[in-house]
């Protein structure tokens, strides 16, 4: 649940964008900063092996100025994609508002799709987070390659959105699907805050 | 000066303004009553100074004769400087006694304004106090306005406080569609939708940009096209188009609009169906109030639960006290237990009126001869309690059986209509009751419990002599339940004719009845032979116990039976009874005299 301090009048989000390693989620983060005002982002913390592998985790935050009477943030976390980081994936995943799964469009690929969503799905689990509670998008990145080394989307979907979430295609080296990720996945975190048990209702 | 363009119909409400619009039209719908002062702030151009006048329009519309002023704060410190300088304060101070909604628009313009802030600060305490309505608008909140007096900051902050955002994307366009529906401008598909993709957040901007394209479309002759849109509008009045990052915060902007607050704008919904059905929302207000989202639908159900309670008490009250219908303490759930209180005194004070005794009996009755007329009277009225008009005088002296006869009949009146409210008093009971009815201001509630009753019984009248007051109520009484068509019997011990100081009112009345007699016992009859052996024409005179259907309906049939081929009834004594009734309008004519 995004925290909303209505006493300091704050609200924060945190976005995690998880999927196998090489998969573009800090290339997304990368294409949303260059994006965005100087004045509205802060500096982005990347720990990357010498050949740009992500070793920790990027950080991201936004701050979006007031809206409606909110200072209004939105961190945005990726999460190392190699297999023996899990115990940084799960610290990443903690607490997150929402998670954008950037899943590799090549065909060879399907498997480390496969293993990351479930591998998700486990962390979660372990945290004690309903999987189909939490906003879920999938981004379907790279299909800016040629046809034959890629999945299609119908593809992607018979094999990775079995719970029917919004999915996007993307180039996120060029920007494509980029911010309609983002967009998708702030909507329904930030709905979540209007849901009856946002109001206090058990 | 209102311009009445601008209606709640023309206003455009999107996420951006829900809130403000939702606790003016609660306004609207109770002025003063919430939300008071509602304070609404905003940039240039977002319909603040629309959303003031809808509401001075829809007071008008609404609440036809409430004084409404619209007035801007630049006109109001000209005034008060002019006031000042002429000397003529107190004509300031004047002009909004008689205001019941007072709208000042631009209110950031107090900034600085000692002079005008105390002015402003005693105007809002005088609206509050009297229960009138205050709505300001400004650029800015309230604690954001340089220099402004403390208690007139905590003042603006005491009632209402609602942003109006900038318009979505949605908003403009509609907020485009709608100027130019409203000028009959016509374009080409897609072209507002264009201008709508800008960043104007300005609606007076997008109106002005509307106006150009208009324009230049004309100058044309043909139709502009959506790639028109900015090279008409020149390089320089392009707003930047809007990059990615700013459409996603437009986006994110509309998404916590929608749903941080969500719960503001619920409950502003629900305060203002309560306010519109009448009820204080007090409670509610201060939920509204809160830093920290409550439980709205909790609040509201709990809120109902209440209102029906008050409902029911209302219901209740007003069956004990018609004049109970409309009391605000039925509309207020802060005073539930009030209502609660209230309403157990008035069944406590409007319980049913004392009623005869049950040892006295109709068919105990001592038959004398000379009871036996005041019988048959006594059992007409019992078969025929209905008949409009009835009312019987029992005259007779102490001891001749009057408080048998009455008490007899009211319990049998009770017996032949079970469930039935007899009220049996003696008079000096009555007239202690109106007095302390009179005194305690309860005599509305006095006047209830006796007129529901389906049968009036007085003993002794003669004890009212002297008592005016107590028989102007017995009289105003009896008519009722006259004309109502329940029985009305009244005992005394003499003839009207010899009572003292007695009205002309119940004098009427009590002459237009039918009066019987009883008499107290022989020395044979008190022996035990309280039926005489019939002679002469009694000895054909029909059983009392028994009287034919026929002579009860001809008996009902109206007031004047004598001269009716009817004198042989034995018991039609012209002495003792009286056979004309008096004409109801005579009764009245002699009531006015």
């Amino acid at each position: 649940m995004p925290l909303v301090n209505y006493a300091a009048r704050e609200l924060t989000c945190k976005i995690v964008y998880y999927g196998p390693g090489r998969s573009g989620k800090t290339t997304n983060l990368h294409y949303i900063y260059d994006r965005v005002p100087t004045e509205r982002r802060g500096a982005m913390v990347s720990l990357a092996t010498h050949n740009e592998r992500t070793l920790f985790f990027d950080f991201l935050p936004l701050d979006l100025g007031r809206i409606s009477g909110f200072n209004t943030r939105i961190q945005l976390y990726t999460v190392p994609g190699q297999a023996y980081y899990r115990s940084t994936r799960k610290l990443v995943l903690q607490g997150a508002d929402g998670v954008v799964f950037v899943a590799d469009s090549q065909r060879p690929q399907q498997d480390e799709n496969l293993e990351s969503l479930r591998d998700m799905h486990e962390v979660l689990a372990e945290q004690g987070v309903d999987a189909r509670a939490l906003p879920l998008v999938l981004q379907y990145n790279k299909q800016d390659l040629p046809g034959d080394l890629i999945l299609s989307p119908g593809e992607l979907d018979d094999v990775l959105n079995f719970r029917q979430v919004p999915r996007f295609t993307a180039d996120a080296l060029h920007g494509v699907g980029v911010f309609e990720t983002l967009r998708k996945v702030s909507q329904l975190v930030l709905q979540r805050l209007s849901a009856p048990a946002a109001a206090g209702i058990p | 000066m209102v311009d009445p363009a601008t209606r709640f119909a023309t206003l455009v409400v999107g996420a951006a303004n829900r809130l403000a619009v939702t606790a003016a039209r609660a306004v609207v719908d109770a002025p003063g009553a919430i939300y008071n002062p509602l304070f609404v702030h905003g940039g240039a151009g977002r319909g603040k100074t629309h959303l003031l006048q809808a509401v001075c329009e829809a007071v008008v519309a609404a609440h036809p004769g409430l004084a409404v002023e619209y007035l801007a704060m630049e006109e109001f410190l000209d005034d008060l400087r002019a006031a000042s300088q002429t000397g003529r304060s107190d004509a300031i101070k004047g002009r909004f006694q008689r205001i019941q909604l007072l709208c000042l628009d631009d209110a950031q313009l107090l900034a600085g304004q000692a002079d005008a802030q105390s002015e402003v600060l005693r105007i809002i305490n005088s609206m509050q106090a009297s229960g009138r309505q205050v709505v300001m608008a400004a650029d800015r909140p309230p604690q954001e306005i340089p220099e402004l007096d403390a208690r007139l900051l905590n003042r603006l902050s005491g009632g209402l406080v609602a942003e109006i955002g900038p318009p979505d994307a949605e908003s403009r366009e509609e907020i485009l569609h709608r100027i130019a529906q409203a000028r009959g401008f016509q374009f080409a598909p897609g072209v507002t939708e264009e201008l709508a993709r800008s960043a104007m957040s300005n609606v007076r901007e997008l109106q002005g940009a509307l106006n150009r394209l208009f324009a230049q479309q004309g100058a044309q002759g043909h139709p502009l096209t959506p790639q028109d849109v900015w090279p008409v509008l020149g390089e320089a009045r392009i707003p930047a188009r809007p990059d990615e990052f700013t459409t996603f915060l437009e986006d994110v902007t509309s998404s916590v609009a929608a749903s941080v607050e969500a719960w503001r704008t619920h409950l502003a919904e629900r305060i203002a169906v309560w306010s519109g059905l009448g009820y204080r929302t007090a409670i509610l207000e201060q939920a509204l109030a809160l830093d920290e989202p409550p439980n709205v639908d909790e609040l509201d159900t709990a809120f109902r639960v209440v209102t029906e309670r008050l409902a029911t008490l209302e219901r209740e009250a007003i069956r004990l006290d018609p004049s109970y219908a409309g009391q605000p303490l039925f509309r207020d759930p802060d005073r539930l237990q009030e209502a609660e209180q209230c309403v157990a005194m008035a069944a406590a004070r409007l319980a049913p009126p004392a009623g005869p005794e049950s040892k006295w009996r109709l068919q105990d009755f001592p038959r004398t001869a000379a009871n036996r007329p005041a019988l048959a009277s006594a059992q007409l009225l019992v078969l025929h309690p209905a008949r409009v008009g009835h009312l019987m005088l029992v005259i007779g002296p102490p001891r001749s059986g009057k408080t048998h006869l009455v008490h007899g009949i009211g319990n049998a009146l009770k017996v032949a209509a079970a469930d039935s409210v007899v009220a049996c008093i003696p008079a000096e009971a009555l007239a202690r009751e109106v007095v302390a009815a009179v005194e305690d201001g309860s005599i509305d509630r006095w006047h209830a419990r006796y007129r529901a009753v389906q049968a009036l019984l007085v003993e002794d009248v003669q004890k009212l002599d002297g008592r005016e007051r107590v028989q102007q109520e017995l009289a105003t009484l009896a008519d009722a339940l006259r004309r109502d068509g329940r029985p009305v019997v009244l005992s005394c011990d003499r003839e009207v004719a010899a009572l003292g100081a007695l009205s002309p009112r119940l004098r009427a009345v009590l002459e237009s009845g039918a009066r019987v007699f009883t008499a107290p016992a022989s020395a044979a009859e008190a022996a035990g032979r309280f039926t005489p052996v019939p002679e002469g024409d009694e000895a054909a005179a029909p059983n009392i116990d028994a009287i034919p259907e026929s002579e009860a309906a001809a008996w009902s049939a109206g007031p004047e039976t004598e001269g009716a081929g009817r004198g042989e009834r034995w018991w039609l004594d012209r002495e003792k009874l009286v056979l004309r009734w008096p004409d109801l309008g005579e009764c009245l004519l002699e009531d006015i005299a």
